[in-house]
Formats: structure tokens, C-alpha cells, sequence
């Protein structure tokens, strides 16, 4: 069962949520503190953490600069946890690199439908060819994409997005179908995460990200992949 | 006295009140300041120019005519004596006729009668005689002294003046002062004298005018000097009933107007100051149920946790355990979407939210919202395909699955929903075939924590439900309505929606 | 003050100011009477306005005859002055009267007519003597002048008098 590394500071929920991942057969690292969780990451392959779950408000580096770091690092799957579910505390978190958010009082088993979610989109896929679309080289079975020959290191929710859209050129895709494909959440979920991985994904793959050639939006209905 | 606002926000505009406006010109009116004050001045002026002018017309009329009939009497006199000198008595018809035309020649050509015994000669036959009157006539005869009177004849003034003419003093036996038994009477035409007092009423019935005209000019002034202030003032107060709190008026001089501007200002100041401070209690109060849900949700967060254990576990406990398991982990969830709702509406009081604004299609949201409830069964939808509008989809389903769970829980099956679009407007009807609401309970529908069967005290919702489904469709611009009762139907909730929102963000 | 009563107390005030004017009045005193009739006897003189009356209040006559030292002792010196003059010649005149009809004698009156001063003054002094002492009506008294060359007249005293 995966491992997950949580980062809560308030000392019953992290006790709660400990015992829940663990009934549900992770093995669980549960800090206190963002510095106690980076220096845990440091150690060689991560120490085998499969995914994070960080909360927002901790004390000494806060929930952002931790999605940061780890952000920096790799691409581990994150999940932040808010208490607020403010505008600004998602937005600047998904910006900072989060897979997806929660807010707290959650259940646990909601939680562990988000974990096993985001693990499957670091997961294997069903097509395995490779697709070239003008220099953009998407490699289906290695999980990598290539620009003009330079790598692209993308975290599983912008590399599965991307393969959802990938999949079918010029087809389009609502919000809401990207919400179920890819985060697996119902059609209530927030469409700001499908807004802020497209942003991050055109960050890194558009020539010009004002002018998206690859991931373009068509208004009123959703995103689809070119016509390049 | 100026108005101005202290603060340097731009100030509201009173147009918004729908009152009178400020620079609709109004038509004078009789009743009002300025007209009473115009009247009573000019009224005032009136009375007294027409009483100065009264009396001095009185006057100079009197002296006027005191002068002319003296003068009258003079001549009267002087001729007359003149005259007698050449006349004898007893005398005949014949030379009281021509002394009667001497006399009148020297009258300027009054008409002059002479009477002796029974002659009468006149200097003018044909004039009318009537003017001598009988109370003239009884006393010239009975008096030795001149006599005078003014008569009206012919729509004009005479003086008539008569007198017996004596003796000639230096006379045999005596006789002076005795009469001689010839009577003369002179009818002197008093027109010009007639003419100059009309000039004079003329003159000031024409200087009246101007005084008049005057008199309303300068109570105009005057009254605007009183109107324009309370214009002012009556202007700030209307931008202050608007919610314009910082207006205030100058206030210049020591006079009661300016006391009652300070007044004013004064009462502007209280009031803004009151308002401040529970504007300022209210936004705390929010504030305070604000932090305090946020404060709740890290106890709730790990409550949540734990009693999903503690529910999964729970056929291991012992019975009671496990009721007091299944208990604590409903409870928690109840209490959990309580504390969601109050932050919720707490966001809205606050005014600290946003629509997030996407096309959707209202059929597929509606179906999707029913299904995710699993609804989908127990309502029946009218959802005509095509109806796409642009809304925060979450809101939406907000709003839908409150109104139909309502209808599901407390009204009676069938529950129906229907969507329409029409002139702009979206409407979505839930209806039910329950009881329907009662009058009484109608208008509180949508206030906060109200249950409308208070038979359940403890109902699914937080009672917030209604009131957040509210909020939100405001939030788009629309609203929820009660429709009014039908005979055979239930509750009828409509959301209106107008068709295109804006988003917020 | 309501517009109402303000334009009742105009009206008022201008109906009052219509009244005004010359009113008329009772009977009232103006003074002393005029004065001056003659009662005696009038004799007349010769002027360049024709026979002249002038009184003679303080004379009593008693007869028609005294007229005519009245006559001869001539107009005084203040009459004189005014331009009277006796032109009646000296001579013995002697007047009868009849029932207003006076006969005056006249000696040396060779001519007697009404353009003759002279016998105006005749006429116009006997014609006052005979009212004053027989009370006959003045314009009723009528005087023949008997003269050297016959008789003249009757005349009466208005034909003489110019006025």
C-alpha cells in the first residue's frame, strides 16, 4: 500500500488521520512541521513516500512553500489540506504545484478516494505508442514528454491531463469531464484545478503561453489538444 | 450656507431616491415661504402708501378746496360790494338784471342771481337754478352773513354762495348794516378744483404701483435670503435620509438658521457616529461566527476522522458501543455541515464571494445533481435540452438539491422540477403535492435557522439551507420565489435566474 | 394672512380711494355780507361813458325840485376826478309828477335828446326821485322835458344808461 507522507501540525487531526491511513493499510510518516517533512523527503528515494499530504497552515514554512520545495524536487503527488477553502489559499496552492486540495472536516474515506486518485495518475496507462506533434514528443509507455529533445518533467496530474487531451487531438473536453477523467472527483469538484494544471502545463510545453498552440481553450465549452 | 461632505468619497446621488429632484424649477406657490412672506410685505406696503397718501390726499383735498372757496367768497364779496355802489333800491327787474350780469362778469362768468322782493334776474336765463337750494336760500335770508354750500349737480362740484346785500353804511337814518332786501347768489363751478383732486388720486393711485411692485421685489430678496439656507439644508437632509452620512452644512452667522444648521450638523454627526459603531458591532459579530466556525473545523476535522473508525468498527462493540459509535459519527457529520454552512453564510455577509462562472447546460446540471443525490427516482423532470446559461455550476447545485430535498422531506410525492427560459430570464420550478406552506409561515421561509414544521426539531438541514439558496441566486443576480398558493398543489419554489450573468471574479 | 383676506383688504382699500373727491356739504358761514346799496337819492352826471349815478346819502329829498340844487352844486372833487361833470345849464328847473309821469320844465333846453348827456341826466336823476318819494317802479317812471322848442319824451332813465 502506498506510503504517504503527512504533514499536519494540529496534533489530533494528524492523529486521526494517521489511524485512518492506517486502517486502510498505509504506511504513514506523520510530521508535525514542513521542515520535518522536507528533511524526511531528503532522504535516498524519498524513503520510498509515495505521496504527500500537506496542510496549509503549519508552523515555521508554511503548506506553499513545502509544495514548493517538493515541487522543485520531483514529481511526487500532492495533496494540500485546507481548513478555509478560500479562494486564494487554492488558487496560490495549486499554483505552488498541488495535484489537488481537500477541505478539512473531511472523511477518511473521501481522503483515501483522493490518495488512490492521484496515485493513479502517476500509475501505467492504457496506450503505450508514442505521438509527435511538432516537436512535442509524448511518450505513452515511458511517461515522458519531450520538447524539440529536451525533457519535460511534469507531476502525474499535469502528465495525466495532458494524455487525456493528447489522446484525442482537437477534441473538446469540458471542465467537468477532465474533473472525473483525470482527478476522478464528481462534477462538483473545483474547475480551478483543471484551470491551474492548464496553466502550469502551458507554462511549460507553450512557446508562448499567451498564445497556446498545444492545450487551447475553446470558450464556453472547455480545452482541447491543438489543432497544432 | 454651503453643503459639503467631509470625507472625499464621491457623494450619492439623490436621483436614487425617486423624491423630488433638486433642479426641477417649481412654480411659486402662494402657501409657501416665499409666497406669504410677498404677500404679507406687499399687503403691509399697501396699507400704509395708501394710508400716508390717504391722509395727505385728505389734506391737500381740504386745503385745496378751503383756498379756493375762500378766494370765492372774496371776490364774491368784493364784487358784489363794487357793484352795489350803482345800484338802488327799490329797484327794478331790469337793473337786478344787469346788476346780476355785472356780478357774473366779474365771477368769471359764474351764474349769478338777484332776488328783490319778487324779482328774480339771472345772468344766465336759461341755467338750471336748482343748485341754490332751499336750506341756501333760508339762510341768506335769515342771516346778514354770507352763506356757502357745495352741491353735487350734474355729476359735478358747485359752490354756491349766497348772501343780502346791505345798505350803504353812510346813510340817512342809520341805515347802515340794515339790509336792502336784495339777495345774491353765485354758483361758482368747483371743476378745476375737481380736476386737481382727481390728479391728485390719479397721481397716487399711479405712484401706488410702483411702491407695490417695489415692495414685492424687495420681499423676494428677503425671502431668499431666507430660502436658499433652508433649500440647503433641506438638500443635505435629503442626501443624509440617502445614507450620505458625512453631509454637512455650513454653518454662517449667529442667526437661528445657522443654529439650526449646527443643529443639523450635530444630529448628522450623532447619527453617523451611531451607525459607525453597529456597522462596526455587526461586522464584528460576523466576524466573530466567522472565526469561530473556522476555529471548529480543526476539532471537527479530527472528530471526522476518527468517527469514520469508530462507525466501521462499530458491530465489534457492544450494542450500546456501537449506538453510542454510530451517534457520535452522524453527529459529527451534522455538526460538520453546520459549521460549513455557517462560513458559508458568513462569506456572504462578509461580501467575500465570488461567482465562478462557466457555460453550462441546465438540463445536464440538473440531472447531475439529482443523480449525484440519488434523486434521480423520486423526481419527476421537465428539462427541456438546449438551455445553456452561464453559472457558477456549484451554486447551482446548491440551490437545486436544497429546494428539492425540502420537497422530498417535507412535502409529499410527486416532486416535480421544471426548467424554463423565457425573455431573458431562466426559471426553475420544484413543486411538491404536500401540505404546501401556511400564510403565516410564507414570509420567514428564507430566514436564517427558521424550520417551517416545527413539529421536527431536529430536522436533516442546519436551517440554513434556504437561506444560502437565497444568497446565491442573488449572488447571480436572481432570486427565490414562494408562489402563492394553488388549489391543488403544494410548495412551489421558482428559482429566476437572468439568462447571461457576469462573473464576478 | 391667507391670500383671501389680503385681496379683500385691497378691494376695501380701493373702493375707499374711488370715494374720495369733492364731497358736497351743508350750509356754513363765509363772512360778512357785501354791502353798498343806496337807499337815498342818485343824481347823475355827464361822463365819457355816458350819465353817471353817483349817491347822495346824506340828502334828504323831499320834493322833486330838490334834485336840482343837487345837480347844480355839481359832481365833488373825487368824482370830479373820476371824469364826471355837470352838463346840465343853470336855469330853473322845475319837475310835477303824475302818477310816475314826471314833466320837468326846462328853460334854455333847446335840444332834448337821448343822445344828449344832459338829458339824461335830467331824466335818470327825476325818474330816481319820483321812486324814492312816490315809490314808483324805476323802470316805470317816465319823464317829459318841456323845453324852449316844445316838449321831449317821454324818456325813460335805461335809454340813457351805456352800459
Amino acid at each position: 500500500m502506498p506510503h504517504v507522507l503527512l504533514i499536519e501540525d494540529d496534533t489530533s487531526v494528524r492523529d486521526g488521520m494517521e489511524l485512518v491511513l492506517r486502517r486502510h493499510g498505509h504506511q504513514v510518516d506523520a510530521v508535525g512541521t514542513g521542515e520535518a517533512g522536507l528533511e524526511l523527503l531528503s532522504r535516498p528515494r524519498a524513503g520510498g513516500i509515495e505521496i504527500a499530504v500537506v496542510d496549509l497552515m503549519l508552523p515555521g514554512i508554511d503548506g506553499f512553500e513545502v509544495c514548493r520545495r517538493i515541487r522543485g524536487r520531483g514529481q511526487l503527488p500532492i495533496i494540500m489540506l485546507t481548513s478555509r477553502g478560500d479562494d486564494l489559499d487554492v488558487v496560490s496552492g495549486l499554483e505552488a504545484g498541488a495535484d489537488d486540495y481537500v477541505v478539512k472536516p473531511i472523511t477518511g474515506r473521501v481522503l483515501e478516494a483522493r490518495i488512490r486518485a492521484a496515485l493513479r495518475r502517476a500509475g501505467p496507462v492504457a496506450r503505450t505508442d508514442t505521438d509527435d506533434f511538432a516537436g512535442l514528443v509524448i511518450d505513452r509507455a515511458g511517461l515522458s514528454v519531450t520538447k524539440h529533445g529536451a525533457p519535460v518533467p511534469l507531476p502525474p496530474t499535469e502528465l495525466r491531463l495532458l494524455l487525456e487531451l493528447s489522446a484525442a487531438p482537437g477534441r473538446v473536453f469540458s471542465r467537468e469531464q477532465l474533473l472525473t477523467s483525470v482527478w476522478e472527483h464528481d462534477f462538483l469538484g473545483d474547475s480551478r484545478l483543471v484551470d491551474a494544471a492548464v496553466g502550469r502545463l502551458r507554462a511549460k510545453l507553450e512557446d508562448l503561453p499567451a498564445k497556446p498552440r498545444y492545450i487551447q481553450t475553446v470558450r464556453g465549452f472547455g480545452y482541447r489538444f491543438g489543432p497544432v | 450656507m454651503r453643503t459639503r461632505t467631509r470625507s472625499r468619497g464621491k457623494p450619492a446621488g439623490t436621483a436614487a431616491t425617486g423624491s423630488a429632484a433638486r433642479f426641477r424649477p417649481r412654480p411659486p406657490r402662494l402657501d409657501g415661504l416665499r409666497g406669504r412672506l410677498v404677500i404679507t410685505v406687499v399687503v403691509v406696503a399697501l396699507i400704509s402708501a395708501v394710508t400716508a397718501t390717504g391722509l395727505a390726499y385728505e389734506e391737500s383735498r381740504d386745503a385745496v378746496l378751503k383756498r379756493a372757496q375762500s378766494a370765492a367768497v372774496e371776490d364774491f364779496r368784493n364784487r358784489v360790494d363794487r357793484l352795489a355802489a350803482e345800484l338802488d333800491v327799490p329797484t327794478d327787474p331790469r337793473t337786478m338784471a344787469r346788476f346780476a350780469s355785472d356780478v357774473s362778469s366779474g365771477l368769471r362768468g359764474s351764474l349769478v342771481v338777484a332776488q328783490y322782493r319778487d324779482y328774480t334776474a339771472s345772468s344766465d336765463p336759461s341755467a338750471d337754478r336748482t343748485r341754490i337750494t332751499p336750506e341756501l336760500r333760508a339762510a341768506v335770508r335769515t342771516r346778514s352773513r354770507i352763506s356757502l354750500q357745495r352741491v353735487q349737480h350734474g355729476g359735478k362740484p358747485w359752490l354756491v354762495l349766497g348772501a343780502p346785500v346791505g345798505l350803504d353804511a353812510a346813510g340817512p337814518r342809520g341805515s347802515g348794516g340794515r339790509l336792502s332786501g336784495v339777495e345774491i347768489f353765485a354758483v361758482v363751478s368747483l371743476a378745476e378744483e375737481a380736476r386737481d383732486t382727481a390728479d391728485l388720486v390719479h397721481s397716487v393711485q399711479t405712484g401706488l404701483a410702483p411702491v407695490l411692485l417695489l415692495s414685492a421685489v424687495l420681499a423676494l430678496l428677503a425671502a431668499r435670503t431666507v430660502l436658499r439656507p433652508v433649500r440647503r439644508l433641506a438638500r443635505a437632509t435629503r442626501r443624509l435620509a440617502t445614507g450620505e452620512l458625512t453631509i454637512r452644512v455650513e454653518e454662517k452667522g449667529r442667526d437661528e438658521l445657522a443654529e439650526l444648521a449646527h443643529t443639523f450638523n450635530e444630529t448628522a454627526g450623532a447619527l453617523e457616529h451611531s451607525v459607525g459603531e453597529l456597522r462596526a458591532q455587526e461586522a464584528l459579530a460576523r466576524r466573530f461566527v466567522a472565526d469561530v466556525s473556522h476555529e471548529l473545523r480543526t476539532p471537527l476535522a479530527a472528530m471526522t476522522m476518527v468517527s469514520s473508525v469508530l462507525e466501521e468498527d462499530a458491530d465489534q462493540l457492544t450494542p450500546d458501543a456501537a449506538h453510542a459509535a454510530r451517534t457520535v459519527s452522524a453527529e459529527t457529520a451534522r455538526l460538520a455541515r453546520l459549521v460549513d454552512d455557517l462560513i458559508e453564510i458568513s462569506r456572504f455577509d462578509a461580501r467575500a464571494v465570488a461567482l465562478t462562472v462557466h457555460e453550462v447546460d441546465l438540463a445536464e446540471a440538473v440531472r447531475g445533481t439529482l443523480a449525484a443525490r440519488g434523486w434521480a427516482d423520486r423526481v419527476e423532470a421537465d428539462l427541456p435540452p438546449g438551455i445553456r446559461a452561464r453559472l457558477d455550476r456549484r451554486r447551482l447545485d446548491v440551490i437545486v438539491a436544497n429546494l428539492v430535498g425540502n420537497a422530498l422531506r417535507h412535502g409529499a410525492p410527486p416532486v416535480t422540477v421544471t426548467v424554463r427560459a423565457a425573455d431573458g430570464q431562466l426559471s426553475l420550478a420544484v413543486a411538491d403535492h404536500g401540505p404546501g406552506l401556511a400564510p403565516e409561515v410564507a414570509p420567514y421561509v428564507f430566514d436564517r435557522f427558521y424550520k417551517a414544521d416545527s413539529a421536527r426539531t431536529r430536522s436533516e438541514g442546519s436551517g440554513l439551507g434556504m437561506a444560502i439558496a437565497l444568497e446565491n441566486a442573488r449572488l447571480h443576480g436572481g432570486t427565490i420565489e414562494l408562489a402563492p398558493p394553488a388549489p391543488d398543489a403544494g410548495a412551489v419554489f421558482v428559482l429566476r435566474l437572468p439568462h447571461r450573468t457576469e462573473s464576478a471574479s | 394672512m391667507t391670500p383671501a383676506r389680503a385681496a379683500l383688504i385691497c378691494c376695501v382699500l380701493a373702493l375707499a380711494a374711488t370715494g374720495c373727491g369733492i364731497r358736497p356739504t351743508g350750509v356754513t358761514d363765509g363772512g360778512t355780507a357785501p354791502s353798498g346799496i343806496s337807499q337815498g337819492i342818485r343824481i347823475y352826471f355827464a361822463s365819457d361813458r355816458g350819465p353817471r349815478g353817483v349817491a347822495r346819502p346824506d340828502v334828504t329829498v323831499d320834493q322833486l325840485n330838490d334834485v336840482f340844487k343837487l345837480l347844480s352844486s355839481g359832481p365833488s372833487p373825487a368824482e370830479r376826478d373820476e371824469g364826471l361833470a355837470n352838463v346840465l345849464p343853470e336855469a330853473d328847473y322845475s319837475a310835477t309828477a303824475h302818477r310816475g309821469h314826471v314833466t320837468v320844465t326846462a328853460p334854455r333846453f333847446d335840444v332834448a335828446s337821448p343822445q344828449d348827456q344832459g338829458t339824461g341826466q335830467l331824466v335818470c336823476t327825476l325818474a330816481r326821485a319820483e321812486v324814492l318819494l312816490h315809490g314808483t317802479r324805476p323802470d316805470k317812471v317816465q319823464v317829459t322835458i318841456v323845453g324852449e322848442r316844445g316838449r321831449a319824451g317821454p324818456y325813460q332813465c335805461q335809454q340813457f344808461l351805456v352800459h
